[in-house]
C-alpha cells in the first residue's frame, strides 16, 4: 500500500469518526474513564488536615460555609414557597406535590486540566440521569450533567469554560431576584456578564441557580460574588466575578436532582 | 517502529495527559499543563520513517480523542499535521532545542485551533478563554518539550525509531 493510499484511508477513518454522532461515540470516552479511573485519579487533591476548634463556640471555615449555604438555600426555598402560596392562596391542591428525586453518586474522577472542569460520576441513564440536570455537592449546585452513559455521567462544573447557567441574585430592597447568565471561566471562578449598573450588587452577595421548570423547583446556592467592578469595555455594566460555594476537588459524593418535568 | 512498545509509551502519555498528576506542575488559574501527546507527535513525525510517522500521528490523535470528550477532532488534526511534518523532516533539521521548541509551539497552535474547531463542529460546544488556554498550553509544551524530547531520544532505540542524522550524510 502506498503512502498516499494509507494516508487517504486513515483520513477517511478519521472523518467517519468525526461525522458519527456524539451519542454513538461518547461511549468510548466513558469506557476510557471507567477503565483507567484508578490511574487517572492519582494526584487528585485530598481533604485538608482536620482543624480542631478552640471551643464549641467556633466552627471551621468549611463548616461555616456549609451552614451559610444551607441557610441561603432555606431562605430561597422560603421565598419560593411564599410566592407559590400567594398565587395559590385559597386553592387546595388535590394531590401533594412530590419532591425532587435525588440520585446519590460517587465521584469517580475530577478533571481539572486546561479548559475542562468536570466530574465523572458512577450513575447514568439507568438511574434516570439526563443532560441538563443540576448536581448538588455539599449544600450548593456544583454543575450540570453534560453527558450520560448507561452507568456513568459527566458533570460539567459551573467553572468549566463551556458552562452557561441561568442564575439569580436576591435584591432584598426590591424583594425580587435579578436574573442573569453565569459563564464558567475555565479557572476556579465564573463571570456574570450583561448586568446593568443600576442594580445594587455587593461583594459577598449570594448567587443562586435560577429555578427551571423540570430541573429545579426553587433556587439553590451556586456561589458568592467575589468581585464587583465597572466593566472596562462597557461602563454601563458590571464586571462580576463569582466564587463557587463548594470546593469540588474535595468532593467524594454528589447528588443529582432528577426532577421529572 | 516497534508498535507494541509505541503503544505502551502512548498509553503512559495519554494517562498522564488525561489524569491529575500533571496538575502538580500546572501554571496559572487556568491549570495550563504541557501536552505530552503533542511533544510525542512532533518527535515521531520528525524522527520516524514517513509511513510509520503517518500511522503514529493518527493513532496519537485517536488517543487524544478517547481521553477527551469527542471522537474524531484530534484524530484528524494530529493525523493531518503529523503527516505534513513527516513529509518535511528530510529538509527541516531539529538538532537545536530552540528549533524543537518552535516546532512544538507551531504544531500545537495549529492542531489546537483545528481540534477546537472540529470539536465545535461535532458537539456544538463553545468555551470561554479557549485561545488563552491553547496558547498557554503550547507555550508550556514548547518550553518543556526539548527536555521530554531528550528523554524520547534516549529511548528511541527501544522504540525502534532510527535517530535522525544531520549534516551532509543525512538522507543517504
Amino acid at each position: 500500500m502506498s503512502r498516499a493510499t494509507l494516508f487517504t484511508w486513515l483520513l477517511t477513518a478519521g472523518l467517519v469518526l468525526l461525522l458519527l454522532p456524539q451519542s454513538v461515540t461518547k461511549g468510548v470516552n466513558f469506557l476510557f474513564a471507567r477503565l483507567f479511573n484508578p490511574v487517572l485519579s492519582v494526584g487528585r487533591s485530598t481533604g485538608p488536615p482536620i482543624f480542631k476548634p478552640a471551643s464549641a463556640d467556633f466552627v471551621t471555615r468549611a463548616e461555616y460555609n456549609r451552614l451559610q449555604a444551607a441557610y441561603d438555600n432555606l431562605r430561597a426555598a422560603l421565598i419560593t414557597e411564599h410566592q407559590r402560596y400567594e398565587k395559590l392562596a385559597g386553592i387546595r391542591s388535590s394531590l401533594p406535590k412530590p419532591g425532587p428525586k435525588l440520585v446519590l453518586a460517587d465521584v469517580m474522577n475530577v478533571s481539572m486540566g486546561g479548559l475542562r472542569r468536570e466530574l465523572i460520576i458512577n450513575k447514568g441513564t439507568t438511574d434516570g440521569l439526563k443532560p441538563g440536570q443540576y448536581v448538588l455537592g455539599g449544600n450548593g449546585i456544583v454543575g450540570t450533567v453534560s453527558e450520560t452513559a448507561q452507568a456513568t455521567a459527566r458533570v460539567r462544573l459551573i467553572t468549566d469554560a463551556g458552562s452557561k447557567i441561568k442564575v439569580a441574585i436576591w435584591q432584598a430592597d426590591k424583594k425580587k431576584y435579578i436574573y442573569a447568565r453565569m459563564d464558567g471561566e475555565g479557572t476556579d471562578l465564573a463571570k456574570m456578564p450583561f448586568i446593568s449598573r443600576e442594580y445594587k450588587i455587593r461583594r459577598g452577595d449570594t448567587v443562586y441557580a435560577a429555578a427551571k421548570a423540570g430541573f429545579l423547583e426553587s433556587p439553590i446556592v451556586v456561589g458568592r460574588i467575589a468581585q464587583v467592578k465597572p466593566d472596562e469595555k462597557e461602563p454601563l455594566l458590571w464586571d462580576i466575578t463569582v466564587e463557587p460555594v463548594q470546593n469540588v476537588e474535595l468532593l467524594e459524593r454528589v447528588a443529582v436532582i432528577a426532577t421529572e418535568p | 517502529m516497534r508498535w507494541v512498545r509505541f503503544s505502551i509509551l502512548l498509553l503512559v502519555c495519554t494517562l498522564l495527559n488525561a489524569g491529575n498528576l500533571l496538575n502538580s506542575i500546572s501554571l496559572s488559574s487556568f491549570n495550563i499543563r504541557p501536552d505530552l501527546l503533542l511533544v510525542l507527535l512532533v518527535f515521531l513525525s520528525i524522527n520516524c520513517e514517513t509511513t510509520d510517522a503517518v500511522i503514529a500521528s493518527f493513532i496519537i490523535g485517536f488517543a487524544a480523542d478517547i481521553s477527551g470528550t469527542a471522537i474524531g477532532p484530534y484524530t484528524i488534526s494530529f493525523g493531518l499535521i503529523g503527516s505534513v511534518i513527516s513529509q518535511m523532516h528530510k529538509v527541516v533539521i531539529m538538532k537545536r532545542m530552540v528549533h524543537q521548541a518552535a516546532a512544538i509551539f507551531v504544531t500545537g497552535i495549529i492542531t489546537g485551533v483545528l481540534g477546537r474547531f472540529l470539536t465545535f463542529f461535532k458537539t456544538g460546544e463553545t468555551a470561554s478563554n479557549v485561545y488563552v488556554v491553547v496558547f498557554g498550553s503550547c507555550l508550556y509544551s514548547a518550553l518543556v518539550g526539548p527536555v521530554i524530547w531528550g528523554g524520547l531520544s534516549a529511548i528511541s532505540g527501544w522504540l525502534g525509531v532510527r535517530k535522525q542524522r544531520y549534516g551532509r550524510l543525512a538522507g543517504r
